[in-house]
């Protein structure tokens, strides 16, 4: 019992030390203050953006081209999946070309994408929903692809026709896989996002660390990374909260 | 449940069965005919092709030579006129118990009282009522097997295939599946096809049993199972008939 009550004390309080530590390495004048900034002109920062409004209009116009990418690149990937997934000749057409591209990394389309698109929301929703699409595409495929014979098999044993055995057997059995592609998805999209503002934007989070650095301002450089931490955490609770509730048998299948 | 009133009608013909994959033979010339409302076992040592057979007589893999016929059709495809019960149960995880004993149902658009009415007939045939809303990963092997029995049956098929059902299950739960399936048998009147390696569950549970060689499978030999139903395993271990026909299969499968 002792043993527990200590890595409890440890877990507890080891985000306040590091945070104390971080403070007085930077107040403590071992690094250049402006440069290092300590927690406290973070958090100043941060209030300061919050009155000014610019953190909430960041906020939501990141959140914005995130959502719309992602929504474009995840039904997209999924209907590919799914005709990649389960016809042949698709796969072996359309299927070949999609792998061709799917290697590229997609930030090396950025500057493509703004050529052809501009500077505007389109050319980074269309970035967003691109690098999104790729391991939706991928996870969905093999999802149906690899559905167990047997479940396909009892099914038309039933009598069901094809419309059923997609919608009642086919995607349910591959849905631990689309979850999947869908997290990994989302981390693309917001690497993406980032990317695209640094590159050419005139708002949102990512726009604002670039921005900020220019002006020297690495409170506020850091005030974005850090919420963009906190998106990335509460997105991936988001799927695992979503996994247990669309899945909750995949855990505990043999 | 429908009764067939031609109840020596010859329901499922297999004709000259010829079942390959790429150079391996599973199958070769096997033919046997089944009486409506039969229950019929075959029996055959592991990797002698029963699987196949059966999977071949439910649609699902195409025969290379010969075929099968139900009530005279030829089977070619799977088809909800024949049901199957797999070993490895096979439910679908994402759906409750009710909802994988009406699949069937819904498919041919029975209203939804009337699916989940039926549903739960036949969940209470199989002794799991109060067990409607669970997920097959909450059950038990033998819990499963029977909602796999269940949704075959709550579909009215002309014939049911059962591989192996037990296999997975250990052998107290097994006697009770065993009694369960014969009340179950007897009650509906349905034409079972069970494969099993396990002689003592084909006695026990047939009326006919169709010995296979080893592969490439054939017909052995069929035994006719002259004891007296409703059968259970008090009386089963006992009876004469039973002692002497399990020596007879015994010392044919031997040879």
């Amino acid at each position: 019992m002792v043993s527990k009550k200590i890595y409890l004390f440890a877990h507890i309080f080891t985000i306040p030390i590091f945070l104390v530590i971080w403070e007085l390495i930077s107040e403590l004048g071992y690094v250049n203050q402006i440069l290092f900034p300590p927690p406290s002109s973070i958090f100043i920062a941060f209030i300061e953006m919050i009155k000014s409004g610019e953190l909430v209009s960041d906020l939501s116009i990141s959140l914005m081209r995130i959502f719309v990418g992602f929504l474009i690149g995840a039904f997209l990937g999924l209907i590919f999946g799914i005709l990649t997934g389960r016809i042949e000749i698709i796969r072996y057409t359309l299927g070949q070309i999609i792998e061709i591209i799917r290697p590229i990394p997609a930030i090396a389309f950025l500057p493509v994408v703004i050529l052809w698109f501009g500077v505007g929301e389109l050319s980074k929703i269309l970035l967003i929903a691109f690098g999104s699409f790729f391991p939706i595409w991928i996870n969905a495929h093999d999802g149906v692809n690899s559905v167990e014979k047997s479940y396909i098999w009892a099914a038309k044993s039933l009598g069901a026709k094809s419309k059923t055995l997609l919608l009642e057997v086919i995607l349910p059995a591959a849905s631990p896989f689309i979850i999947t592609g869908l997290r990994i998805g989302i981390g693309s999209a917001f690497t993406l996002l980032i990317v695209a503002e640094m590159a050419g934007a005139f708002a949102g989070i990512g726009f604002r660390i670039d921005v900020s650095h220019l002006v020297f301002r690495i409170d506020k450089m850091f005030v974005g990374i850090i919420i963009l931490g906190i998106l990335g955490t509460l997105t991936h609770k988001l799927f695992i909260f979503l996994a247990r509730k669309v899945t909750p048998w995949y855990d505990t299948k043999q | 449940m429908i009764q067939n009133n031609n109840m020596e009608k010859t329901i499922v013909e297999v004709k000259n069965l010829y079942v390959s994959f790429s150079e391996l033979q599973a199958v070769r010339n096997l033919s046997f005919k089944v009486k409506a409302g039969d229950f019929i076992c075959v029996i055959g040592q592991s990797g002698c092709g029963k699987t196949t057979i059966l999977n071949t007589i439910a649609g699902f893999i195409k025969s290379t030579k010969g075929s099968v016929l139900l009530a005279g059709t030829k089977i070619e495809k799977p088809t909800p006129k024949i049901g199957f019960v797999f070993q490895k149960y096979v439910l679908f995880p994402w759906k409750t118990v009710i909802e994988n004993v009406e699949f069937g149902l819904k498919i041919k658009d029975f209203g939804e009282r009337k699916r989940k009415n039926l549903a739960r007939q036949y969940i209470k045939m199989v002794n799991l009522n109060g067990f409607e809303n669970k997920y097959p990963y909450q059950l038990s092997g033998g819990m499963e097997q029977r909602v796999g029995i269940a949704r075959a049956l709550a579909n009215n098929p002309d014939v049911i295939l059962m591989d192996e059902p037990f296999a997975s299950l250990d052998a107290i739960t097994r006697m009770v599946m065993q009694e369960l399936l014969l009340e179950i048998y007897i009650k509906t009147k349905k034409t079972v096809i069970f494969i099993t390696h396990n002689i003592d569950e084909a006695i026990f549970l047939a009326d006919r049993i169709i010995v296979l060689t080893k592969k490439p499978a054939q017909v052995r030999k069929i035994f006719q199972v002259n004891v007296q139903r409703p059968r259970d395993y008090k009386t089963m271990s006992s009876n004469k008939e039973y002692i002497k026909l399990k020596e007879n299969i015994l010392a044919l499968v031997k040879e």
